[in-house]
């Protein structure tokens, strides 16, 4: 029997999330079986050409085959691979953290459920159906954002909120579709449909002032869970965002997406600078900071050529690693000091030089600092943006990064500062696991090549950005 | 025996009326109320309302399916919130709960004050937010602006009437969420939301897929929004020492 391959790219995630919650008692083992079923769906995807027949054991897939399931169809075409490449390997890691650093029983099984959601987003066809999608797998999220805790709800509350505010935008756009060709002189249908689309990116975005979701999730959440999740939903918005122009052409000529996105770019990169200089712990710091971030990724879409583009994209790795830093870095912090707060933390760089490390540089990475793994690209949007003479908009956009910087300065001389000496007395600071510092140094040293030679991601965005301007099927 | 088409039909027609201002009551209790138990009652008299309008533009059908679909969310909802009272209430006999429905009465149930171990019962959290006066002065202040601007409230595919009250309960959606940071509050106003959504989108593009579609998102919303209030309703309990 031959399998579709979109079959396979969600429903093994399924199939193994089944297998994970069997095992849910031996968390590493869990986490180290969804870590390889990520990372072989994304050797895969990048591998295994566009058509063909690939023969695995037990299993025939053919490769160009969509799957039909109902009335709805889902098909693996050319724009959606890098997507599909990237979110499989950043879950991968993220998997691969948890068995190092515990997250819960929950995450390894929810991970996988969530990632075959996000799966089906970026396969399904019609385009216009894959919000819905996402909204879908918001819900199904909750419980992997809540991970079984008792307390608050907001993260998971609200990463879910705004992808079901979204979807009814993108059903009702391709209705009014359907409608223009019944009156092709009227341009009201178009016009309508486009309008109706950018508001649901604007939901879909997740940008400030709608951005609640991401601080909300890496104070309350599982670190690594927060990381899945806002990487995930960011990296399948943002493919969509490529890929719907490129579905509807006409909707370049109703929606001035590139204006949109430079003030929405601006205003949440600024937002996350200035949330982020008065927070008092890692969680939400980390949190602004990748609102900061994500700002500078939407104003690096906004520059619409193959150079902006390409920016964006690095900037979307040195995202992933860097949230991955500090993720794995507060995880070591909550793990082993019980909290995150800077006042909690005073003096804990001593015995946790693996998390004090992985704090600021995943934090200061996200900001652009040099030598981190964000510079390179960072410093490529500035020169762009410079170069539109958007003097203006670079002065705000360095103000808000001094803004994370000094968060994250603050939060560090809290790390280097001295123990309390009652809180040395009463509770003194338990040293981080051999293998969380192995961890931490491995991430450091990657984060570190990227941020000394940029130039080695250089052929993969080059074929991510191939691939993303290629035909797209409505 | 007359088929389910003819009997909406019937019956629609007599209760055309009642059930609007039923829909039109019940979003705004939805948006101004607090008590658990009566916002849950709303949400069923909304959706029962909006089921009995919604044969003018659908195959009734699809209109039972959406009272089936909120009518499990309602109960799984009921299911946690009763799980979060009885985990912070010792479970009392017949008599304790006689004498404590005496102790209410004499206080004056149900105009009442609360006593002093109840104003922090760990239900409050699933309504917690602003008083209920001040809600319904929002409620009043948005009907007046809604009633103000209802020429522009037209939505293709539906009747007037219907277009109107679909915005009506859209809006107190919004306003109920906006409200308050709470899943049991959200989750009331998405569940609102997508019906009043439901109603104009399968007018507008009736099929079998988006009847799935909304439906399933409906319940997988709400089966969300229980496990958060079961989440946070503990997390109050917990705080408060498990004084309960």
């Amino acid at each position: 029997m031959v399998t579709p391959f979109p079959l396979v790219l969600i429903g093994l995630p399924i199939m193994a999330a089944a297998l994970a919650y069997l095992l849910r008692r031996l968390e590493a083992v869990a986490a180290l079986l969804a870590a390889l079923v990520a990372a072989l769906l994304a050797g895969a995807v990048a591998a295994w050409p566009p058509v063909g027949l690939a023969i695995t054991p037990g299993m025939t897939i053919s490769l160009g085959a969509p799957w039909t399931a109902g009335e709805q169809r889902f098909a693996l075409e050319a724009a959606a691979r890098p997507a599909l490449v990237f979110l499989f390997g950043a879950a991968a890691l993220a998997f691969l953290g948890a068995a190092v650093i515990p997250q819960g029983r929950a995450f390894a099984p929810g991970g996988l459920l969530v990632l075959s959601g996000f799966a089906a987003t970026l396969l399904v066809h019609p385009l216009f159906m894959a919000p819905a999608t996402l909204a879908a797998t918001a819900a199904i999220a909750v419980f992997f954002a809540q991970g079984g805790r008792i307390g608050p709800t907001r993260g998971a509350l609200r990463q879910m909120l705004f992808p079901f505010l979204a979807f009814p935008f993108f059903l009702l756009a391709a209705w009014y579709m359907a409608q223009a060709p019944l009156n092709p002189d009227d341009p009201a249908p178009w016009q309508t449909a486009g309008r109706l689309f950018a508001w649901g990116f604007f939901f879909l975005l997740g940008a400030a002032p709608l951005h609640g979701a991401m601080p909300a999730l890496l104070d309350e959440s599982p670190p690594l869970a927060g990381f899945l999740l806002i990487l995930g939903s960011n990296t399948v918005v943002l493919n969509l965002l490529l890929r719907f122009p490129l579905a509807y052409p006409w909707l370049a000529q109703q929606v001035d997406a590139g204006t949109w996105l430079r003030a929405l770019g601006l205003w949440t990169a600024v937002w996350g600078g200035a949330a982020a200089m008065g927070q008092r712990d890692f969680g939400r710091l980390l949190g602004y900071a990748a609102v900061h971030d994500y700002g500078a990724i939407l104003l690096g879409l906004s520059l619409q050529g193959p150079l902006g583009a390409a920016t964006m994209l690095t900037m979307l790795l040195a995202r992933s690693l860097s949230l991955l830093m500090g993720a794995s870095a507060l995880s070591i912090l909550r793990e082993r000091m019980g909290d995150d707060s800077f006042a909690r933390l005073r003096g804990a760089a001593a015995r946790l030089p693996g998390a004090t490390a992985g704090a600021l540089l995943g934090g200061l990475g996200l900001v652009g600092w040099p030598l981190t793994a964000g510079f390179g690209a960072r410093w490529s949007l500035l020169v762009l943006l410079l170069e539109e003479k958007e003097t203006l908009i670079v002065g705000l956009f360095a103000l808000s990064a001094a803004g994370v910087a000094l968060g994250y300065v603050r939060g560090w001389a809290a790390l280097l500062g001295r123990i309390p000496p009652e809180q040395a007395l009463t509770t003194p600071v338990e040293r981080e696991p051999a293998r969380a510092t192995l961890w931490m140094g491995l991430l450091l040293l990657v984060a570190s090549l990227m941020a000394l030679a940029p130039q080695v991601i250089a052929p993969w965005v080059g074929r991510a950005l191939n691939a993303l301007t290629g035909a797209v099927t409505p | 025996m007359p088929d389910l088409q003819s009997l909406f039909n019937t019956v629609g027609f007599a209760l055309g009326l009642p059930a609007t201002l039923l829909v039109l009551a019940a979003s705004a209790v939805l948006a101004a109320a607090q008590d658990w138990r009566l916002l849950l009652a709303m949400l069923m008299a909304q959706t029962v309302g909006l089921a009995l309008l919604a044969p003018r533009v659908m195959p009734p059908e699809w209109a039972v399916i959406h009272i089936v679909t909120v009518g499990l969310v309602a109960i799984m909802w009921f299911l946690s919130a009763r799980m979060v009272v009885r985990q912070a209430r010792p479970r009392r006999s017949l008599w304790q709960r006689l004498a404590a429905m005496g102790a209410r009465l004499r206080r004056g149930w149900p105009g009442r004050r609360p006593g002093p171990r109840e104003v922090m019962l760990p239900t409050r959290w699933l309504t917690q937010g602003l008083r209920p006066s001040f809600r319904a002065l929002l409620v009043i202040l948005v009907g007046l602006a809604a009633y103000t601007e209802r020429a522009r409230f037209a939505l293709p595919g539906l009747p007037s009437d219907l277009g109107a009250l679909c915005w009506w309960v859209f809006i107190m959606a919004v306003l109920g969420a906006s409200l308050s940071d709470d899943p049991f509050r959200l989750g009331l106003a998405l569940t609102s939301g997508l019906s009043a959504f439901r109603l104009f989108y399968l007018a507008l593009a009736p099929s079998t897929l988006a009847v799935g579609l909304l439906d399933g998102l409906t319940l997988l919303a709400g089966l969300a929004c229980s496990y958060l209030m079961v989440a946070k309703g503990l997390a109050v309990w917990l705080s408060q020492g498990e004084r309960w």
